[in-house]
């Protein structure tokens, strides 16, 4: 086989994505300390084309991940501070009286912090669910309506958003239909021992990390095309869509945990989310199509935002977390 | 080089791996399904102790002698059902089996051997028509793996013994214990089987005939334990003592429960008949209806006590009633000689409905008296609250509602006012004015009487419970009784804390 044919093509391809993620990563490591999952899950999103929800109490790192991963992309980054006074205008854009040359004056459109390629929306569940859900249609369909406008998003586009748990004080939990849209809710959990001596070592010296860009949006569409043509086997996508169905509480084959504790399973979203996902996960590890093994390794993270418990399974103290493991031992990859 | 060509060797390891992880698949299918079927298939040998066990007892009572057999032969019928069971129990698991799949014996080695679905991949991707880029670096990747797997072997661990193959081992052995200790102790007393099977179909005369000369000689103490469930045998011999002891009470408890075969054959009025004739001091036809075989077997002498005593408290209302002399309505016989107003019409028109007799009672009654006395002497009642006799004058019907009517509302024949309607106290009665289309004055009578206070029964709490039913589309498990308690608490105290 020489180098020229189609399969050496993949294979470099697929290392190329491995280099790619492996130089990101690099640079993100710069500022942020550990949170090696968070950081493989924030880049598994963004290369994978979709959205980020970051989940986890004040002072974790989450906006200062995304941050320093604008940084080190090279691509139009905002950032959004979501308050509860903030209203869909404020995020979207609109128009504004502004004076004309002549002395008089005439409505500009003033675009929003929604309008660039990486949005950091910081604090997502501090807004009401009426300005969280301005960011439906940005994050479906790549595109802002506002009036008679239309405004298209440039690719590549992602939002990476952060919230706080929401038994917290001020917080409003996000509508389900805005959560679905997220491809990966990943957790940010406190940092260990040797990890906190890193990072006060970085924060409170004079000296500060400086992120340089290693790639640009170009690049990353490449990624996501990369990505987009690893194939998925029939066996890894029967374990897909029966991880999904198996999160679904109407039906009677499903477990007792899922059908007493659940009010709200994945839909097919989720699916979408579990190969797009693997895919990712393929890649990295090595592999030129997606296995069973990539579909599990992935569905906590996709599955766990895509999963409502109901007030039975709270008064019980379950988590969304249990009820994809439960379903992770229900479900056998074999055939 | 066609790549097709280069994929050859790695669909030839496929094929080998495949076809290995079959053959073992298939054996630990069919080894499966043979523990399936042996554990289905017990039941059959359980039964078949069963039977043995109540062959054992029924033999033990005598009822039936020749299933009295030995153990082995139920044990090695048992054993034999069972197999014969297991048997075709596997073979219909055999035919409604699929084959093992080609890609589920290549994902057994791609388990086994941590090759993340590599084989099974590359195997679907060798028969694509035109594999993409990633396919053949899929396949490429896969040939290395497929190489190195053919050296090695499955393995399969061990099943652990099923669960459910424990509770019928114990109800085999439990049928086969019960089945041997009854056996055993059964073996014995076989020498006295005749005299048990002799008394058991008892009832004919020859029976009370033989068990008085049983009872004069004691018999032997296996022999008293059959004849226990004999009740009938006892009435018939202490029947000729109740008929010299008639006030035996013990005898008098015995009759009472062979009362209903006595009167089977009479319905419920004609028994009440009787009850009334007895009532009256006049003979019980009771006597006259039974046949003179039936008064022999001695039922009826003893049962006529009680019947007067419950009865005793009703012959003097009634002969009080025939005294008054009065032909108006039974139930007015009261009213009747101190209302003399009411009882022309009452002998005319009116006839006995239920809402009539419900007004009889004998509190009502009682309170008049009362009322009477503290007036001091006869005085017309007052508080006659019976309802009016009609005075309709049409003729045929009286207070019965038309029988043109069939049941309906219907055209009824002109209502022929005498002041009738004026009289009815409470009652507004419109006026109506003949020949004017709307209702004319309303004439409203009330009658003076202190409201009583009337028992109401309280509403039950469990016909108004909270929804059951989810309110919408989403599916609600059903609470816990702990958690319906906890927010059943939670809202009782919000509501007290609000007052």
């Amino acid at each position: 086989m020489t180098d020229s044919s189609p399969a050496a093509a993949a294979q470099a391809e697929a290392a190329a994505f491995c280099d790619l993620h492996q130089r990101i990563r690099q640079e993100v490591g710069r500022v942020m300390v550990g949170q090696a999952d968070v950081v493989n899950g924030v880049l598994t999103a963004l290369l994978a084309g979709g959205h980020v929800l970051l989940e986890g109490v004040p002072g974790l790192g989450k906006t200062l991940l995304v941050r320093t991963l604008g940084e080190a992309l090279d691509l139009k980054f905002s950032r959004i501070q979501f308050t509860p006074d903030m209203m869909p205008a404020d995020v979207q854009g609109t128009q504004v009286l502004v004076d004309t040359e002549g002395g008089g004056h005439e409505l500009q459109f003033q675009q929003g912090p929604l309008v660039a390629n990486l949005v950091l929306a910081d604090e997502i569940n501090r807004a009401t669910p009426k300005t969280q859900s301005a960011l439906l249609e940005a994050m479906q369909e790549r595109q802002i309506s506002i009036g008679r406008r239309t405004i298209h998003l440039e690719e590549p586009y992602c939002v990476m958003a952060t919230q706080n748990p929401v038994e917290q004080e001020g917080t409003y939990p996000l509508p389900e239909a805005q959560l679905d849209r997220f491809l990966l809710k990943l957790l940010v959990d406190y940092p260990e021992e040797n990890e906190y001596r890193a990072i006060l070592e970085r924060t409170t010296g004079s000296e500060d990390a400086k992120v340089s860009p290693v790639t640009n949006g170009a690049e990353i569409v490449r990624m996501r095309e990369i990505v987009r043509s690893v194939p998925v086997p029939e066996i890894a996508m029967n374990h897909a869509i029966r991880l999904v169905m198996a999160t679904q509480p109407n039906r009677e084959s499903n477990s007792a945990m899922v059908r007493e504790n659940v009010a709200l399973g994945a839909s097919p979203r989720g699916a979408q989310a579990l190969l797009l996902a693997g895919k990712v996960h393929a890649l990295l590890d090595g592999r030129f199509a997606v296995s069973t093994d990539d579909i599990r390794a992935v569905a906590t993270a996709c599955l766990r935002h895509r999963v409502m418990i109901n007030f039975h399974g709270m008064a019980e103290g379950f988590s969304a977390d249990q009820i994809v493991a439960s379903v992770l031992d229900n479900v056998p990859a074999a055939v | 080089m066609n790549p097709r060509e280069s994929w050859q060797g790695l669909e030839q390891d496929l094929n080998q791996l495949a076809g290995q992880a079959e053959q073992k698949l298939q054996a630990l299918e069919n080894h499966k399904r043979w523990r399936s079927a042996v554990v289905q298939a017990l039941p059959v040998a359980v039964s078949t102790l069963a039977v043995f066990a109540f062959a054992q007892l029924l033999g033990r009572l005598g009822k039936v002698s020749a299933l009295q057999f030995t153990l082995w032969p139920w044990v090695a019928l048992a054993v034999v059902l069972w197999l014969i069971q297991a048997i075709r129990l596997q073979r219909r698991a055999a035919q409604r089996a699929d084959g093992i799949a080609r890609q589920r014996a290549l994902h057994e080695w791609d388990q086994q051997l941590h090759l993340a679905d590599r084989l099974a991949t590359a195997d679907e991707f060798l028969h694509q028509e035109e594999p993409t880029p990633f396919m053949q670096a899929a396949m490429d990747d896969a040939r290395d793996h497929a190489t190195k797997s053919r050296q090695a072997s499955l393995l399969f661990a061990p099943e652990d013994t099923p669960s459910r193959l424990a509770s019928p081992l114990i109800a085999m052995a439990m049928c086969l214990v019960v089945g041997f200790f009854l056996g055993n102790w059964q073996s014995t007393p076989v020498v006295e089987e005749p005299g048990i099977t002799v008394s058991l179909p008892g009832g004919s005369g020859e029976v009370q005939e033989k068990d008085p000369v049983d009872e004069s000689n004691p018999p032997p103490v296996q022999a008293q334990m059959p004849q226990k469930p004999k009740p009938e045998r006892k009435p018939s011999v202490e029947e000729a003592n109740a008929e010299t002891h008639a006030a035996n009470r013990e005898a008098g408890q015995d009759e009472r429960s062979t009362k209903g075969d006595i009167g089977s054959g009479r319905s419920s009025a004609a028994e009440s008949s009787t009850g009334a004739g007895n009532a009256q001091g006049t003979p019980s036809k009771q006597g006259q209806i039974s046949k003179p075989g039936e008064r022999k077997t001695g039922s009826s002498k003893p049962k006529p006590p009680k019947p007067r005593k419950e009865e005793s408290g009703e012959p003097p209302k009634k002969n009080e009633e025939q005294e008054s002399g009065s032909t108006a309505g039974r139930g007015s016989s009261r009213g009747s000689n101190r209302n003399p107003a009411a009882s022309d019409w009452a002998s005319k028109d009116h006839v006995n409905t239920p809402d009539d007799q419900d007004l009889e009672d004998e509190n009502e009654v009682d309170d008049e008296d009362e009322e009477q006395e503290s007036r001091g002497g006869m005085q017309p009642t007052m508080r006659d609250r019976k309802p009016p006799v009609s005075r309709d004058l049409s003729i045929g019907f009286g207070n019965q509602p038309s029988p043109d009517a069939k049941g309906r509302g219907g055209p009824s024949t002109p209502k022929k006012s005498r002041g009738t309607a004026s009289l009815v106290l409470g009652v507004p009665i419109p006026d109506r004015v003949k020949g004017q289309p709307n209702q004319g004055k309303t004439k409203i009578t009330q009658e003076r009487v202190q409201p009583q206070a009337e028992p109401a029964k309280p509403g039950v709490a469990q016909e108004r419970l909270a929804r059951v039913d989810p309110a919408s589309a989403l599916r609600r498990a059903p609470l816990a009784p702990w958690m319906s308690r906890i927010v059943r608490d939670y809202f009782l105290q919000r509501s007290q804390s609000e007052r």
